[in-house]
Parts: structure tokens; sequence; C-alpha cells
């Protein structure tokens, strides 16, 4: 089982929840968002979520704003543990992409190319840009 | 093979793309529509909505319909979207293999009446569904494959 944390300042996390809950219905108990609050200490939730990591078999993959920030850098202290994961700048292909392969758990293997997926969901569209050639069978 | 038959007018759209080709494991859309493929803004947002890994071929009825018969999409996992139910009913009796249609979503218009939150049908519709039901064709309303299925034969 994929334990899956979007975590960010403010409501970004929770925002993004919603939104892939348009996009592949609600995704279940283990897609998770949490959001830093003015006056909130990000080091409580990482001593929270540390606590249940250590006790837990299941993948923990977590997503954050932006690395840099004190929400990723309070929740860096997780990758000591083997089973956390932690991404940055977390966009809403990233969020879809954890989701589908996390149905039978994402293997380290994997990780480089959801990077990949996420980055490629970063486009451009002008005026200026000729249409692409048309794909056949 | 087929993995579903398609009715949307909006033809294929983000959410609607992801979701389906997700889950029915598909590799290839074919949008089957005569006014697309003479409309080169269309085809460009069209391609923007093709999820990452699958196909996007857009062809005219008549040459889906020639394509489907003629084997060439048999090795793909194929999602095909139409526009409307008349174009449905074009592609189904041109390909008897098609044997469920998926009702995504048509326009509300002043000649149609609305038999769910997205589907609004003429009488023509209507007589070519039941045609096509009484062929043994499953005709089903859902906008998103985690929603609940709902035969069409109980609402029109």
């Amino acid at each position: 089982m994929t334990e899956i944390i979007l975590a960010s300042h403010g409501s970004l996390s929770k925002g993004l929840l919603n939104t892939l809950s348009m996009i592949v219905g609600n995704p279940g108990d283990h897609v998770r968002a949490y959001s830093l609050n003015p006056g909130e200490n990000p080091r409580d939730f990482l001593n929270e979520l540390e606590l249940e990591v250590t006790r837990s078999e299941n993948q923990y993959i977590i997503m954050t704003d932006i690395q840099g920030g004190s929400v990723h850098t309070a929740l860096s202290e997780l990758i000591q543990y083997p089973n956390v994961a932690l991404f940055s700048g977390m966009n809403l292909p990233m969020a879809l992409e954890v989701l589908t392969r996390s149905q039978n758990g994402i293997d380290e293997s994997e990780f480089e190319s959801l990077i990949d997926s996420s980055r490629m969901g970063i486009g451009l569209l002008h005026h200026t840009l000729t249409a692409s050639a048309d794909e056949e069978f | 093979m087929i993995t579903l038959t398609r009715v949307d007018h909006r033809l294929l759209h983000g959410q609607i793309a992801f979701s389906w080709t997700t889950d029915r494991n598909a590799n290839c859309i074919l949008i089957a529509n005569d006014a697309v493929i003479k409309d080169d803004l269309r085809k460009t947002s069209l391609k923007l909505a093709k999820p990452a890994g699958c196909k996007l071929v857009i062809k005219s009825l008549d040459d889906s319909i020639k394509a489907i018969n003629s084997g060439v999409t048999d090795k793909y996992r194929l999602l095909i979207v139409v526009e409307s139910i008349a174009d449905a009913k074009k592609l189904i009796d041109g390909c008897s293999c098609v044997k469920s249609l998926n009702l995504g979503g048509t326009k509300a218009a002043s000649n149609t009446r609305q038999i769910s939150k997205a589907m609004n049908i003429t009488d023509q519709d209507a007589a070519d569904l039941k045609e096509l039901m009484n062929r043994g064709v499953e005709v089903e309303i859902r906008m998103l494959p985690q929603d609940k299925k709902i035969d069409a034969a109980s609402l029109i």
C-alpha cells in the first residue's frame, strides 16, 4: 500500500487534491493533503508523520510545493527511512502519475521517469507555433 | 481491440481523456469526425488533450470505418470518440464489431430533450439508439469511468 501525501505552504496541497479528485474521482484515504498555515510549525507535521512512517511497512510518497521551502526542508528529514520518497515542485501531472502508479507500489527505479512525466507536463502554446503532424495508425 | 466507443460533443478534453484512457489502459484514441479533419485550430486543441503515451488519430467517419474494418487498429487498445449519436450510428452501422456505446454528453438544442445531466437527444437520436439496442449494442450513460453506469434503455 502506498500512502501519498501532498504538502505545501497554504492550500496548494488541498487545492491540488481537489483538482485530482475531479479527474480521477475520490482517490481514497491513502491520499492526504497537508497545509502549513501562518503561525504553524512544519516540524509538528514532521513529528506526526515520522511516528507513522516508522511504524508502518507502507511506502510513503510525499510531494511538496518547493525545494528549499520550510515544508520540504522539514519533511526532508524523513528520507532517512527507506520507505519514504520526497518529491518537490509538485504539479498535477506529477500527482496523477504518482496516483496511477501507486496501485502496485512505486519502485525506486521508476522515480526518474516519474520526474520526467512531471516535467513533460509543462508546455507552451503560442499563436506562432505551427500545427504538428497528424498521427496515423 | 476497441476498449470504448464514446459520444461526446466536446470530443476530447483533459479530464475525460485522462480518466478514460487510464481506466481502459488505452494506447490510441481515434476521433471519428468529418468536420474536425479540416479544422486545424480544433485539431491543435484536441492534440493538447492527448495523454502522454497515447496516439491520437483523427479521421473522417468513412475513413475510420475503413481503418477499423481493415484490422489496422486491432493492435491498439483503442478508444473511439464521436461527436453525436448520428455519427455513432453511422460508425456502428459500418463496424459490427462495436458492441457497446458510451454516452458522455451532447448539447441541448431547441429540438432536444434532456435524458440525463449531460445528455440531450432528439427524436431521431432516440430512434437511432433504440435500433442499436435492438441489434444488441449496449448503450450506457456515463461521464467518467468511476460514475455509475446508467442503461440508456430506461431513459429513452
